[in-house]
């Protein structure tokens, strides 16, 4: 057990000690002083308010990191998620502004419409992809571009709220039944108490219920035993009779529906929003993107990159009135990514290496080279996928 | 890996023959023929001689060639068997180093800074792809991540408390990096004598059809400036480089067979690292362009925006210009908004804003249109008490 956890530890914690020495690098480089600016760092996120922000800033992230996840394991490469969920939420927004239901059967239809135009602008990926054999990637990152004109066009000419007024174009305000009230009440049930302003929105629930829920259909049901052998193997899938276009199709509308609703907790929790406009954030699909690569496609691990990922933007938020360019979160993250990405390769092909050692040792037959790798894979460029 | 498409399957895969019209050779100039019918009628029916102007074209060629520049770095590093999803990075680390080298020691050294700039992205990524066997996609992303910030840092370091600079802009080139005229066809100078013009005269005729082949062939001979010049030799050149040298050769085996490739001798290790240092050069030129374009540094110009990508002088000369005809009022406000929105827009300023007040005013996209301006929010302007107005 233990043995595991430091297994499964070992990686991300060679990548926060690079990320460091090489943000620190930076610094120095650039005259500033590494030891003020982490301390700078640690004294922003040392507090309740922080935790709470940080909480609230990275279940969009990790919505985002799951969403492509379902992807990656199958090797498919959702890099449309950006635009699923920007068109998703400004639809959903306004279809939600524009019914009236009751409380929970308004928050259910938020969520229907959303994860449904998520799903359905991932569809025509994957019918491409089917149909016509147009590469995934090709595909997805090409439908963000249309997206993205989409949304300007219908939230500027065709959605927006008239009323209004003023330069800024948003959908109205979504009304009182589509709400998620906030968890404060349900902390202080414990006896904790929220300094006045914080507020730790409602959305977290199903943040942790859709984590629960990708786990379960993951490792727990035939779907996602066919998923993983798909992207493991997609020659065995196919003997072992498993449909690799209906894989694709489906596959991919899961991604772009869980995409659907990265939106979402903006939409329906965070009282800055609760609509969707010219104000709404609009890169977390991107994001989403490393974040699974981090976690590795497991819940959990996508859930430790959002909070790190959320953490060094909140950590450098007050770093430019002591005079450090609050750039160093940029660096941070990049390095951290990268170098993380890096050490999991590392210490796979170690792993290999040490179960082909283990297997020679065991036959007695065959002798290896003590210290070479496996070869790496050359064969196909996107080969060494996350698994 | 039946989803992702193998890269070396599209080549590999034979012609086929039964739509010979298809891949007939001549079609494509067919094709431009008519676009180009289309055009020059719409010119002589709506009035609009810009639209094929020489002027016009000279700026397409200009704006084109960064374009081109990325496009063949990602051509490069396909070939040699890496997806280059991080050239956009590469570009952003060019651009930062070629206004950082423009601005102290000239034009043709920001070309140069913008070369090494993208190489040490693409040097980067094929650490981590080639040596330690990192997932293309995954570590391009990480490139794409890296650079801005890592731009924007070192923008904080030299830009700031200079004269004309700033976290988001250089101070701009010290200089600028000259152009090139074809004489005879375009009328350039040949020895310090004036050559005739004879595509000028041609355009000047306004023929149907021909003026606008003129037109458009006097934009590319017309004052090209010469990293446009540099582009298109290099285009050339990088052709030559993979398809008719040794080195190409492997490159390109590296790439489409690597294990056959290995089995001669060629190390694909060295190919991909060569591949991806050229990408990365390539991507790293493309965003050299971009400053000598706008004779700046400047954040975001990889997404490069008309107005906003010149310079803050020619800025405020083209709105005087605007603000002194009476015609062009309509135009004059738009723009203004333009530079205003710009401004809100610009990620120091969001910075400041977010910081103060913790509330994060990003707009939602680069490029969004904007809603026509409406002169009643002037009267509204106007009707306020004078201590609303600046002075």
């Amino acid at each position: 057990m233990f043995e595991r956890i430091w297994r499964a530890s070992l990686a991300p914690l060679a990548a926060t000690a690079a990320a460091i020495i090489i943000s620190s690098i930076a610094l120095l480089i650039s005259g500033n002083s590494p030891v003020d600016a982490f301390k700078e760092m640690w004294q922003t996120i040392d507090s309740t308010e922080s935790v709470v922000l940080i909480i609230n800033r990275a279940v969009p992230y990790y919505i985002a990191g799951v969403a492509v996840a379902i992807g990656f394991k199958m090797n498919l490469f959702n890099i449309g998620s950006n635009g699923q969920y920007l068109l998703a939420t400004l639809i959903a927004g306004w279809a939600g502004a524009e019914v009236s239901l009751p409380p929970p059967i308004h928050v259910a239809f938020v969520f229907l419409v959303a994860v449904i135009v998520g799903g359905t602008w991932a569809l025509f990926a994957a019918i491409l992809n089917v149909t016509r054999n147009v590469n995934v990637v090709i595909a997805t990152i090409m439908l963000n571009y249309i997206a993205i004109g989409l949304v300007a066009f219908l939230l500027s000419e065709v959605l927006a709220d008239e009323s209004s007024g003023g330069l800024a174009k948003n959908t109205k305000l979504m009304p009182a039944s589509a709400r998620l009230p906030s968890l404060n009440r349900l902390i202080e049930l414990t006896g904790f108490n929220f300094a006045p302003g914080v507020t730790l929105f409602g959305f977290l629930p199903f943040a942790i219920l859709l984590g629960v829920g990708y786990h379960i259909l993951l490792n727990r049901s035939r779907f996602g035993y066919e998923l993983r052998l798909s992207g493991l193997s997609p020659e065995a899938a196919r003997s072992a009779g498993v449909n690799p276009k209906r894989m694709v199709l489906i596959t991919l509308f899961m991604s772009g529906a869980v995409a659907g609703m990265i939106g979402l907790p903006y939409l329906l929790a965070d009282p800055n929003f609760l609509k969707y406009g010219d104000a709404f954030p609009t890169t977390i699909g991107f994001t989403g993107l490393g974040l699974a690569l981090l976690g590795r496609n497991s819940p959990i691990g996508i859930a430790a990159a959002a909070i790190v990922w959320a953490t060094i933007e909140r950590a450098t938020q007050r770093l430019a009135p002591i005079g450090i360019p609050p750039e160093i979160g940029k660096i941070l993250q990049g390095a951290f990514l990268l170098t993380a990405v890096i050490a999991y390769e590392v210490i796979n092909r170690r792993n290999a290496a040490a179960a082909a050692r283990a297997a020679a040792a065991a036959t007695g037959r065959l002798k290896l080279d003590d210290e070479s790798p496996p070869p790496p894979p050359h064969a196909n460029p996107i080969a060494g996928a996350p698994a | 890996m039946t989803v992702v498409a193998d890269s070396s399957a599209p080549s590999m895969a034979p012609r086929t023959t039964a739509s010979s019209w298809r891949s007939s050779r001549w079609l494509p100039l067919a094709a431009v023929l008519g676009a180009f019918a289309i055009l020059s009628t719409t010119r002589i029916l709506s009035d609009t001689a810009d639209l094929t102007s020489s002027g016009t074209f000279g700026v397409a060629l200009r704006t084109a060639a960064p374009i081109g520049l990325a496009g063949l770095s990602g051509l490069v590093a396909e070939r040699s068997g890496t997806i280059n999803i991080g050239l956009d990075g590469m570009m952003v680390l060019g651009t930062i180093f070629a206004g950082w080298w423009g601005w102290e020691y000239g034009p043709w050294a920001a070309l140069l800074g913008g070369i090494i700039g993208g190489m040490i992205g693409g040097l980067v990524m094929s650490l981590a792809t080639t040596t330690f066997g990192v997932n293309h996609i995954v570590a391009g992303v990480a490139i794409n991540l890296i650079a801005p910030g890592a731009a924007r840092f070192m923008a904080g370091e030299l830009f700031v408390d200079t004269q004309g600079g700033a976290i988001t802009t250089s101070p701009g080139n010290s200089g600028s990096i000259g152009a090139f005229t074809v004489p005879f066809l375009s009328g350039g100078d040949l020895f310090g004598w004036k050559s005739p013009d004879i595509l000028g005269w041609i355009e000047d005729h306004g023929w149907f059809l021909v003026a606008d082949l003129a037109g458009v062939l006097k934009g590319m001979t017309t004052a090209v400036t010469w990293d446009v010049v540099l582009t298109i030799v290099v285009f050339f050149g990088v052709g030559y480089l993979l398809w008719r040298t040794p080195i190409g050769l492997r490159l390109r085996a590296a790439g489409e067979r690597p294990a056959a490739a290995d089995s001669l001798g060629v190390s694909v290790h060295k190919m991909r690292y060569l591949g991806m240092a050229l990408s990365g050069a390539l991507a790293g030129m493309g965003g050299a362009v971009l400053v000598l374009f706008s004779n700046r540094y400047q954040e975001g110009q990889v997404a490069g925006r008309g107005f906003l990508g010149l310079g803050t002088e020619e800025q405020v000369a083209v709105l005087r210009e605007l603000e002194a005809d009476p015609a062009l009022g309509p135009v004059f406000f738009s723009v203004l908004e333009m530079t205003l929105e710009a401004y809100y827009r610009d990620p120091a300023v969001e910075a400041v804003v977010e910081a103060r007040t913790g509330f994060r005013s990003r707009l939602p996209m680069v490029g969004t249109p904007l809603p026509p301006f409406d002169p009643a929010r002037l009267d509204r302007v106007r009707a306020l008490p004078p201590r609303h107005r600046p002075a």
